[in-house]
């Protein structure tokens, strides 16, 4: 663990360094504010700071006020605050610059290094709440089936790409996918079969899209592809990707038993001048289309 | 007394290696700060004496020396305050007691550097925390 000692006085220096490094931090150095600043900008830079109050140019409590008003999303710096001048005053006026932490001049070096321990824990404890909330992030978008985007993620990034192909004035295709026959595969086989065939099929569309398309499980064997700056012809070419890479080949089911799985597509674009509601109801008149003509099958609505 | 090298040494624990070479480091670095202190008190510069007086309380806290540590507490407060007639004598006062202080880690450092060629302590096992 990195931790970043700043003070203008070597011998200060010098001695929290031997502690740090004693106690298996690794240390960086600062010899004022705003080298301090510095260091604690750079990327993956030091989240430990132990910060002389006094130092000339940019004082510790000015580098305390700056560091806490970075923008969110950059980590956490636990910083305690060294001073020479305990009054009361003096410490509110500290811990409300934003330290965590005060220690008073002369220091003693077990209590420097109890101090540094603290601030580890709250690290750690920070690092938790940021990789649960990650975590929290990833399920509220994803669907935990097919690990495609959910229903409410895919039409968030729907609106947000309309938005986007109004303004640069590109064209926006979106493309309805539905399995077919999917309840007579339920029926047959039964939930966990057709578990398998929702997640099988996903995995193959997903390859068959381009990097910029995003790909989301719409409702129970529906799937809605957005693909910005595609226009409708384009969008039937990745159409009849994603017909070919579902019903190319068949669906493993375990046991030794393949099922033939095919796929209906609906393709629609807009130069944005649709509302998401028009753009989806089009790539849903064109899939109903397909099915008509017999399913396994591609049907364009032109703008 | 100047220095508690018991009590010193305690707070460094027990790293004599680290001690004397704390102390080369403050004989070289009070000798600015004073240079810089009495620069300031001749210019009647409480600002600066303020930073000299602060710079060698933070430099003699290294080695729990009580007396220089307070010495310059008095100066820096008396400086902060304007108090400026009451400078000199307290300046002075911070001067012996560093003086006294330089004294008894330059024999502790010279007396050592000629037994023991290295002031680089072994380092000792490490946890990686």
């Amino acid at each position: 663990m990195k931790v970043l000692i700043a003070d203008d006085d070597a011998v200060s220096r010098r001695l929290l360094q031997s502690a740090l490094s004693d106690a298996g931090y690794q240390s960086i150095v600062a010899a004022d504010g705003l080298q301090a600043l510095c260091e604690l900008e750079q990327p993956h830079g030091p989240r430990l700071a132990v910060l002389d109050w006094m130092m000339p140019n940019v004082d510790g409590l000015e580098v305390c006020r700056r560091i806490r008003k970075r923008v969110a999303g950059s980590s956490y710096v636990y910083i305690i605050l060294l001073t020479s001048n305990e009054t009361r005053e003096e410490v509110v006026q500290g811990l409300e610059a934003g330290a965590d932490d005060y220690l008073t001049k002369p220091f003693n070096v077990h209590e420097l290094k109890a101090r540094l321990r603290t601030g580890l824990r709250i690290l750690e404890l920070q690092d938790q709440v940021v990789s649960a909330s990650e975590t929290l992030r990833a399920q509220a978008t994803h669907d935990s089936l097919t690990g495609l985007w959910n229903r409410a993620a895919i039409l968030e990034f729907l609106e947000n790409e309309l938005a986007r192909s109004l303004r640069g004035r590109h064209s926006l295709a979106a493309v309805m996918a539905d399995l077919d026959h999917f309840k007579s595969i339920n029926d047959t086989y039964g939930h966990l079969v057709g578990d398998v065939v929702l997640r099988d099929a996903a995995i193959r569309m997903q390859a068959a899209v381009r990097s910029y398309d995003s790909i989301g499980r719409y409702g129970g064997e529906e799937f809605l592809i957005v693909a910005p700056g595609c226009e409708i012809a384009e969008a039937g070419r990745l159409a009849e990707r994603l017909r070919k890479a579902v019903g190319g080949k068949t669906i493993e089911i375990g046991s030794g038993v393949s099922l033939e799985v095919t796929v209906s597509l609906g393709v629609a674009a807009t130069t944005g001048n649709a509302s998401a509601e028009e753009l989806l109801r089009a790539a849903d008149n064109a899939l109903y289309e397909a099915k008509r003509k017999g399913r396994n099958a591609v049907t364009l609505k032109p703008d | 007394m100047a220095l508690d090298f018991k009590v010193a040494l305690a707070n460094l624990e027990g790293d004599e290696a680290l001690l004397i070479e704390l102390a080369g480091l403050f004989c070289d670095e009070s000798a600015k700060y004073l240079l810089a202190l009495k620069e300031a008190v001749a210019r009647e510069d409480g600002k600066a004496i303020r930073a000299a007086a602060h710079s060698l309380k933070g430099a003699v806290s290294a080695f729990t020396a009580q007396g220089a540590f307070d010495a310059a507490a008095k100066l820096e407060k008396l400086a902060e305050n304007g108090e400026l007639a009451k400078v000199p004598e307290a300046s002075a006062a911070l001067e012996a007691e560093v003086e006294e202080l330089r004294a008894a880690l330059q024999g502790l450092s010279s007396s050592q550097r000629i037994s023991d060629s290295t002031t680089v302590p072994p380092k000792r096992n490490r946890r990686e925390p």
